[in-house]
């Protein structure tokens, strides 16, 4: 049996918390790669487009920073999570309040966003879409089918479920079973 | 929302398909935010659905007017070659065949038919960590097909069922089912005696195969 793999990851820990407000750049590196991961996660049922969701994901971490250098808002490393969730809800509610036009992301969300990224962050994004690639074409077929008529071709779910004659709890095992197997192929590309 | 929750309630997944109410949606990003685990799940969710997303999982060799074309995950069953039923099929005849080893008494007398339908009561991953109800057949035995969600193994599964205070009772080897398929597990209703809860571990070697035992309670037919 080949265990689930685990993404690389760090211990929020009070060493980790440190580092962060002293500004080391490699764990300002990992905290906003890692929280990057899981604030795009979160925003885009939220927000209509790429850019609005980056400027949720900036004004997030910088708040998260200021508060950190002044001492205020985590009071233990474990709590570190939680409070980034909150301050990326705060940031939304305000962003909903400003008036900014913010409905859940359609089709349209992969358009290309027309910021220039830093050289840096363009070869680490080419690099994980090519990872990414990697490990779904490494899918079985009707793996990579269900994920693209789920989440490219965004048909009816109920449609999906009488085509393959499954209900939709199976639906979710299906999905359960494609999304471990990404997530082993995932791992083995970082690893290789 | 705790981790057990999540992953009882296959959370992650029910996020993706947009299956969630917002109280929960927000109480389950509350956890994801502060488990680990689940925030490694994420993460890998993320990256899988937005690459499905932006087209990376499209099959190629697909001509584009086929591209509707949907194939069934359970097509119905047109040759003895491609049928998806064989696994199920030559799991079933060796739970029957272990069934009249392991069961004290035969499954069936001399006097009824030479053959008996078994209804396998599903363990899916879902249930994993939280109990399933499951009916007893002929003599009390239970017949499971354990779900096994997706995990890929290499030689044989060892299995074991004790009671919920941990005392084993039945325990074996089984050879690994094709890909996709369960694995079908025929109990003696001998065995399922002293206790209301039992609970089924695999093992792969000397590790543990599920992350967490299936439980389930044995109800009468």
């Amino acid at each position: 049996m080949v265990g689930l793999p685990r993404l690389p990851r760090h211990e929020f820990d009070r060493a980790y918390l440190e580092r962060l407000i002293a500004g080391d750049p490699d764990t300002e590196a990992h905290f906003t790669r890692y929280f990057g991961d899981l604030l795009s996660l979160k925003l885009r049922s939220r927000l209509r487009s790429r850019e609005q969701i980056e400027d949720a994901k900036q004004e997030t971490f910088a708040r998260v920073f200021t508060s950190l250098r002044r001492k205020s808002g985590v009071k233990t490393p474990e709590a570190l999570g939680a409070f980034v969730n909150s301050v990326c809800n705060n940031v939304v509610f305000e962003m909903y309040r400003s008036g900014s036009r913010t409905v859940a992301l359609e089709e349209e969300f992969d358009a290309a966003d027309e910021r220039q990224p830093g050289a840096d962050s363009a070869i680490a994004a080419g690099e994980d879409r090519e990872r990414v690639r990697a490990a779904l074409v490494a899918l079985p077929t009707k793996e990579r089918e269900l994920l693209t008529w789920l989440f490219f071709e965004g048909r009816d779910k109920d449609q999906v479920c009488r085509d393959l004659h499954v209900d939709r709890d199976y639906l979710r095992v299906l999905l359960h079973r494609a999304k471990n197997r990404f997530r082993e192929r995932f791992v083995q590309e970082y690893t290789e | 929302m705790d981790h057990l929750q999540a992953v009882n309630t296959l959370a992650i997944e029910r996020y993706l398909l947009d299956e969630m109410p917002q109280e929960e949606r927000e109480s389950f990003e509350e956890h994801y935010f502060s488990c680990l685990e689940c925030a490694e799940d994420a993460r890998a969710a993320s990256a899988m659905r937005d690459g499905a997303a932006a087209g990376l999982a499209r099959t190629q060799a697909v001509p584009a007017a086929d591209r509707g074309a949907v194939l069934p995950f359970r097509p119905p069953v047109r040759s003895w070659r491609s049928s998806v039923a064989l696994p199920w099929a030559a799991a079933a005849l060796l739970a029957i065949g272990l069934g009249y080893q392991t069961v004290q008494g035969p499954l069936l007398s001399r006097h009824e038919a030479d053959s008996v339908a078994l209804t396998p009561s599903t363990l899916r991953p879902a249930s994993r960590g939280q109990e399933a109800v499951v009916t007893a057949g002929p003599n009390g035995a239970v017949t499971l097909a354990v779900d096994l969600g997706g995990a890929q193994f290499e030689s044989s599964i060892k299995y074991d069922f004790a009671t919920a205070d941990g005392k084993t009772i039945a325990s074996g080897v089984a050879t690994p089912p094709a890909a996709g398929a369960p694995l079908l597990l025929m109990v003696s209703g001998s065995v399922l005696k002293g206790s209301d809860t039992y609970v089924l571990t695999l093992h792969d070697g000397p590790g543990v195969l599920t992350p967490a035992p299936y439980r389930f309670r044995v109800k009468a037919p």
